[in-house]
């Protein structure tokens, strides 16, 4: 889809959304949930479901800005993990240092959320500018490049707490963790608004157009004149904010973050990004779509658990997913052109 | 000749893509030891027809007999073993493999046990070399050969497959003239041979040297097909664009020319080219010749910024300029028209409005908002005023053809009113009308007082648009003509100097 495409269909296009696939494929799992299960369509488990949904749905919104560039980014989970270790280690010395009473005792934190959210989106995006400088400047494929973020934060999240969960106390944490706003609950809430502003920059802004230009052709964008490597340092930070916030309202639910979470959700990003008809090789996307595959997935997951599946049953499901999803676009690809 | 029955028939062909009518009751024939040619503009349906032949498409209508017995071509595996072989215009090589694992992927000789047969393998490349008469290594790492060398390894790698019919599709798209009646001598011995040939170019000289018969095709229908002797190239021109566009071409046109705009003094780069040193002033087309291998295009990348250089210095309107990167270049009014303009100058899967755009794209914005109404005013207006043939702005780049896709990369550099035009090539691939229209929007540039630097492959293109001429030779320059002096003779005769 180019640019001016996405434009006609920004006045979301009803239409436009109806022959959508995807939501014909969420319509009917709905359907399938709450013909098996009397608890499917429960407010409790829609909210369940719903904070799901914003979770993925923002690490495969990072994903889907990379992806978009051309490029891949396999350090997301490790570094939403990451980063809000570093949010509270980094709160808790400050606390130590200025002499606050915040409250750390044992491993139960109780810190300012300013300063803690601060603290790890900064983290998060500085992890993601050296992804992007890696990349961009030094060449490094960006497969290689975040498949060293992600070992080596990983690896330092252990350092940092030793292996050990941190407890996190506190009405911020509670609130993005578990309220729930006119029936929606504030995390995914959050994640609606971040999409509706990164799609706006992603599509009618000038940046936001040179992303697009740089997945469809990095040569042919260089050679009008346009600084690519910037902007492919700016999609990796984009990337690293939303694993930041990812891990901040995954933090907020569990009340806790230990270095071991999250173990390959990089993939699922990656399996809701192409589900939602980012291309692989980079150049399009649209992040409504993203949005809707990832409650569409939020929501076939769900039902496995409902029906007992086990875990890693929903593992080989993701799995089974993302290739079915890669052979599809290939395969609608191949028929547009 | 007339008795001979043909050994690759098609009858009444037809194709149809959704929308598009690609052909339309396409007749073709072929005789052993013949080379019949095919040409046609872009679009004419060239491309279609030899995916055809070689089952990489399948007709809608029609039959394809071989040896005058039906065949369904549905794979190009199974035009394979119909002894029907392609080589494509674009090479499908594996640039790290050597010349002979090339020639027999897929159909490599093994031992027992499945092992690979090396030596079988090098002494069989080197026999389908010495049948061509050319000498090149088979134990060569592909890569490293220049690209009539890879062409004609894509020939052999063809020859491999025992062919009795092969189509070769604009074999000489990026060969130099000598390199090209290289490649044409190959032809004939294939001929000599016994081998039925297909042969596509847009080079109707030589297609009237090589030729038996000519099917000129146009808008996916057959125009005629002819004998070749006597037939003139005017008269092939007129079969192909049919008679209103006729003689279209551009005429050199004499412009006065105003202050240096850019030059190169002492310019070097370490093993790409040394001492390079010339002017360009206002209103000037100053041509660059020379063979394939000469460099010149690491000369264009340099004046562009893509490429550092070593020693000496580029001035810009006399003022010395430093670039390190395209950005650098294009904000002193540079502008490059790269020769592959589909990997290097187009972003093809975006729309022309955003492709013409790419270079203005910053300043049609306000605090960082696309104003998409001036993005589309912009580039219709580019559109109307180099007569691009679109069927909306938001079309794909990549559903154009070679000459339109050309004029988006014309306008994009015209709406930025880079004053300074490297182009490299503008005019390959591209028919003979879109060509004349795409010298004249150069020579328009020129007569606006821009400074262009234009390097073709081939010579007669710059003879005749071209107020001066610098010829170079394995990177350095060892020739200069005035528009008074220019001759193809002494100018050719300075590229092997």
């Amino acid at each position: 889809m180019t640019i001016a495409e996405r434009a006609s269909a920004r006045p979301l296009a009803v239409s436009g959304i109806l022959k959508d696939p995807i939501l014909w494929l969420l319509v009917s799992i709905v359907i399938v949930g709450a013909a098996t299960s009397p608890h499917y369509l429960s407010e409790l488990n829609i909210q369940n479901l719903l904070r799901n949904a914003a979770l993925v749905g923002l690490l495969a919104t990072g994903m889907s800005i990379v992806l978009i560039t051309g490029r891949i980014d396999l350090s997301i989970a490790a570094n939403m993990v990451f980063a809000t270790i570093i949010g509270v280690v980094v709160t808790a010395w400050i606390g130590r240092e200025f002499d606050v009473r915040w409250i750390v005792r044992g491993n139960t934190f109780v810190g300012s959320p300013v300063v803690f959210i601060a603290v790890s989106i900064m983290t998060g995006v500085a992890i993601g500018i050296v992804n992007g400088i890696g990349v961009a400047y030094l060449k490094v494929a960006s497969f290689i490049m975040t498949l060293v973020s992600l070992t080596a934060l990983r690896g330092m999240g252990y350092l940092a707490t030793n292996g050990a969960p941190f407890y996190l106390k506190g009405e911020t944490f509670n609130w993005l963790g578990d309220a729930v706003l006119l029936g929606v609950p504030v995390s995914f809430a959050l994640f609606i608004i971040l999409v509706a502003v990164t799609h706006f920059f992603l599509t009618c802004t000038t940046t936001g157009g040179r992303l697009y230009a740089i997945g469809g052709n990095e040569t042919a964008t260089l050679y009008s004149g346009i600084k690519t490597k910037r902007y492919i340092v700016t999609a990796f930070a984009l990337s690293g904010f939303f694993a930041t916030v990812a891990g901040l309202v995954f933090t907020a639910r569990l009340k806790s973050v230990e270095a071991a979470l999250a173990q390959g959700y990089e993939l699922t990003a990656i399996a809701i990004a192409v589900i939602g008809g980012v291309a692989l090789g980079g150049g399009t996307g649209s992040l409504w779509r993203v949005l809707l595959a990832a409650v569409t997935f939020a929501a076939g997951l769900n039902l496995l658990a409902i029906w007992g599946v086990p875990t890693w049953y929903q593992n080989l499901a993701i799995g089974a997913v993302l290739v079915l999803a890669v052979a599809m676009a290939r395969f609608q690809y191949k028929s547009q052109h | 000749m007339e008795n001979i029955a043909p050994i690759l028939e098609l009858r009444g062909i037809s194709k149809t893509f959704p929308g598009v009518r690609a052909l339309s009751n396409v007749s073709f024939d072929l005789r052993a030891g013949e080379v019949h040619a095919l040409v046609g503009e872009n679009g004419a349906g060239k491309s279609t027809l030899l995916s055809c032949m070689n089952g990489l498409l399948q007709p809608n209508e029609g039959e394809i007999l071989i040896d005058g017995k039906q065949a369904v071509l549905s794979s190009p595996s199974i035009a394979i073993e119909h002894r029907l072989a392609m080589v494509h215009q674009e090479l499908v090589l594996c640039p790290n493999l050597s010349v002979a694992q090339n020639i027999f992927l897929g159909r490599e000789p093994k031992r027992g046990l499945g092992a690979l047969d090396r030596v079988a393998m090098n002494r069989k490349a080197t026999e389908l070399l010495d049948m061509i008469g050319v000498e090149i290594d088979p134990k060569r790492v592909l890569g490293t050969l220049s690209l009539n060398e890879q062409q004609i390894v894509e020939i052999c790698r063809a020859l491999a497959t025992d062919p009795k019919v092969i189509v070769l599709d604009e074999p000489t798209a990026s060969l130099n003239d000598d390199q090209v009646i290289h490649l044409l001598n190959v032809v004939k011995l294939l001929k000599a041979r016994g081998l039925g040939i297909v042969y596509v170019s847009h080079r109707l000289n030589e297609v009237l040297e090589l030729s038996d018969r000519i099917t000129v095709l146009r808008d996916g229908s057959v125009v005629t097909t002819v004998d070749a002797e006597g037939m003139t190239e005017p008269q092939l021109v007129s079969y192909m664009v049919g008679k209103a566009r006729a003689g279209a071409r551009s005429d050199f046109r004499e412009r006065r020319h105003g202050g240096v705009m850019l030059e190169l003094d002492g310019l070097s780069k370490a093993g790409k080219f040394q001492d390079v040193s010339f002017k360009v002033r206002r209103g000037e087309i100053v041509g660059i010749a020379g063979l394939l291998g000469c460099n010149r295009e690491a000369v264009a990348q340099a004046i562009f910024g893509a490429t550092s250089t070593d020693q000496g210095e580029i001035l810009i309107r006399e003022t010395p300029a430093r670039f390190r990167s395209p950005h650098d270049a294009i904000r002193l009014g540079v502008a490059y028209m790269p020769a592959d303009r589909k990997n290097e100058g187009l972003v093809l899967d975006m729309n022309i409005a955003d492709n013409a755009s790419m270079a203005t794209l910053g300043s049609l914005g306000t605090w960082g908002v696309l104003r998409r109404g001036r993005v589309r005013r912009m580039a219709s207006d580019i559109v109307k005023l180099l007569s691009i043939k679109v069927s909306s702005l938001s079309q794909k780049a990549s559903q154009l053809s070679g000459g339109n896709q050309q004029k988006i990369v014309i306008g994009k550099w015209i709406a930025r009113n880079s004053e300074i035009v490297v182009a490299e090539d503008p005019t390959r691939g591209v028919d003979i009308g879109a060509k004349a229209e795409i010298w004249n929007s150069l020579q328009s540039l020129a007569d606006e007082g821009k400074a262009l630097v234009v390097m073709t492959t081939e010579l007669q293109e710059m003879l005749h648009v071209c107020d001066r001429i610098l010829v170079m030779s394995r990177g350095r320059i060892t020739g200069e003509f005035q528009r008074h002096e220019f001759s193809a003779e002494t100018i050719t005769q300075r590229f092997f100097a």
